[in-house]
């Protein structure tokens, strides 16, 4: 029993409080929301139900193992409680203990680092637009020509224009998501160089 | 030549690279560590956008994953802003090690002013199975040995003295491996593999690449299946092989020294195949379609 209760709760109630600032549960909120789908596949594992053999020697066990506490002495009562509580903590302890050599997690430990580079912004420059009616032009003429059509190659080579298109999109769509980057702008300009190609064969065919 | 000419020569030649516009940019980084405990069976799952993986071994019975988060703007809030659109998650469930970075969906519907990227670095023991699905990204792999699953996208990849099962799928990519021993499976589209000291068994199927095998004499075999690419197999002693080739409407061009028999011979479809006199030997069977075939005796070289 705490002697001096009432200085205790004082000075607990004369500590400052602190709310924390919404950002931190916005972005606790979200961590959560990332777990979403860990949490789903979870959800979808298997469950299997134990044999009733196992549920019998269990209760067996416990059966055989009930403290018995008598009430009518408070003394033992406590000290039993005690030993009980100890008995407690230890084993969350241990199970914590297995825990963490089964898993072997560590916590994650996070750093925020600020070096500076030099970057050329020349070559960051998206000036693959400029030919982009052209050869949308072509193709569009090359798709309605009887010739082109009549021609063994028309199903593949817009195949191919269609494949180029679609990779384009893609690594541009991705450049929207992350960033100019010069990688981006490489592939982009490996794909132009396919499609440069693509395109004058195709005119060749109209 | 006068001291002045000289001179305004250097300036000149010098021009070109002053104009270029450097700008400084500030370079954020957000580096996560984590450990995990290794035990067989358990696999590590990657999949990353944007991303370099960089994947080595050690000796210890431990997985551990250094995630770098960049975010490069001249602007240093600018950047650190950025930087909280990508999200990434490192958990363990049951056997499987989850490693991911993404932009979440909320993030995708505007365009951030910061060029942002990740960068993987895992240390894991050599018998961890790894399954990769990388992006737009670069992937350093060395000195595996059990199983490794590739599927990328607009990635280059490296890989080193690898061994055991190997399934990789590649689009838009390069893939460069040096030492590849195992059962090999390999699915190509849109990209160019060059392969130097293939042991073991592979199965290839590539369209539109460029393809350069150096063959080591413990090659067991390789089944290749080639549309609309330029492949170029390369053995310091060919002869050792069995070939069973099929070439249409392609090129092909076979060493003179092996006799190579001609079953057909058309301008558009030959058949060529040679056997060499051991008994035991290696089968190369290939197969090409609107491309070329090179069969060349040379000595490996590391790509």
């Amino acid at each position: 029993m705490e002697k001096n209760k009432d200085i205790l709760q004082k000075t607990i109630r004369s500590l400052p409080s602190f709310e924390a600032p919404p950002q931190v549960w916005h972005a606790i909120e979200q961590e959560l929301n990332n777990h979403q789908k860990l949490q789903d596949a979870i959800q979808t594992l298997p469950e299997y139900e134990a044999p009733a053999m196992v549920w019998k020697q269990i209760e067996e066990n416990l059966e055989s193992k009930i403290i018995s506490i008598p009430l009518d002495n408070a003394g033992r009562r406590e000290s039993n409680y005690r030993w009980l509580a100890i008995a407690a903590a230890v084993t969350v302890l241990i199970s914590a203990g297995v825990w963490f050599l089964n898993t072997g997690e560590t916590q994650e430990n996070i750093q925020i680092a600020i070096t500076e580079e030099t970057i050329y912004e020349q070559l960051l420059v998206a000036d693959w637009e400029e030919d982009e009616s052209i050869i949308q032009e072509v193709a569009q003429l090359f798709t309605q020509s009887k010739v082109a059509q009549n021609s063994l190659y028309y199903s593949d080579l817009l195949e191919e224009f269609e494949e180029l298109e679609t990779a384009k999109e893609e690594i541009e769509g991705m450049m929207k998501q992350y960033g100019k980057a010069t990688d981006f702008i490489r592939q982009i300009s490996e794909i132009e160089l396919e499609r440069s190609t693509l395109v004058k064969q195709m005119a060749t065919l109209i | 030549m006068p001291l002045s000419f000289r001179i305004l020569t250097f300036i000149f030649l010098l021009f070109p690279m002053i104009s270029w516009t450097q700008t400084s940019v500030k370079v954020v980084t957000k580096k996560i560590e984590k450990t995990f405990n290794y035990r067989s069976g358990i696999e590590v799952n990657i999949e990353g956008e944007k991303a370099e993986v960089n994947i080595e071994t050690w000796d210890k019975a431990n997985i551990q994953v250094v995630l770098e988060i960049i975010a490069k703007h001249p602007e240093q809030q600018v950047a650190e802003k950025d930087l909280e659109r990508v999200r990434y998650l490192a958990d363990r469930v049951k056997n499987k090690i989850y490693l991911r970075n993404y932009i979440s969906n909320e993030e995708k519907q505007g365009t951030p002013e910061s060029s942002l990227s990740a960068r993987y670095t895992i240390t894991l023991p050599e018998d961890c199975p790894v399954y990769l699905k990388n992006n737009f990204g670069l992937a350093n792999i060395s000195n595996l040995s059990n199983h490794l699953r590739i599927n990328s996208q607009f990635t280059k990849m490296n890989l080193t003295n690898i061994q055991g099962e190997l399934d990789i799928r590649t689009r838009f990519g390069d893939l460069i491996g040096n030492g590849i021993d195992g059962n090999v499976s390999i699915n190509s589209r849109r990209s160019n593999l060059y392969l130097n000291e293939i042991k073991g068994t592979f199965n290839i199927q590539a369209h539109y690449g460029v393809l350069e095998i150096f063959a080591d004499n413990n090659l067991l075999d390789l089944n290749l299946d080639a549309n609309k690419s330029d492949v170029f197999l390369y053995s310091p002693d060919p002869g050792i092989f069995s070939y069973d080739l099929t070439a249409q409407s392609s090129d092909l061009i076979l060493p003179n020294s092996l006799g190579f028999k001609f079953e057909d011979n058309t301008p558009n479809l030959t058949k060529a195949n040679f056997k060499p006199k051991q008994e035991v030997y290696a089968n190369i069977a290939i197969t090409i379609q609107l491309g070329s075939l090179k069969v060349e005796k040379k000595k490996s070289k590391n790509f």
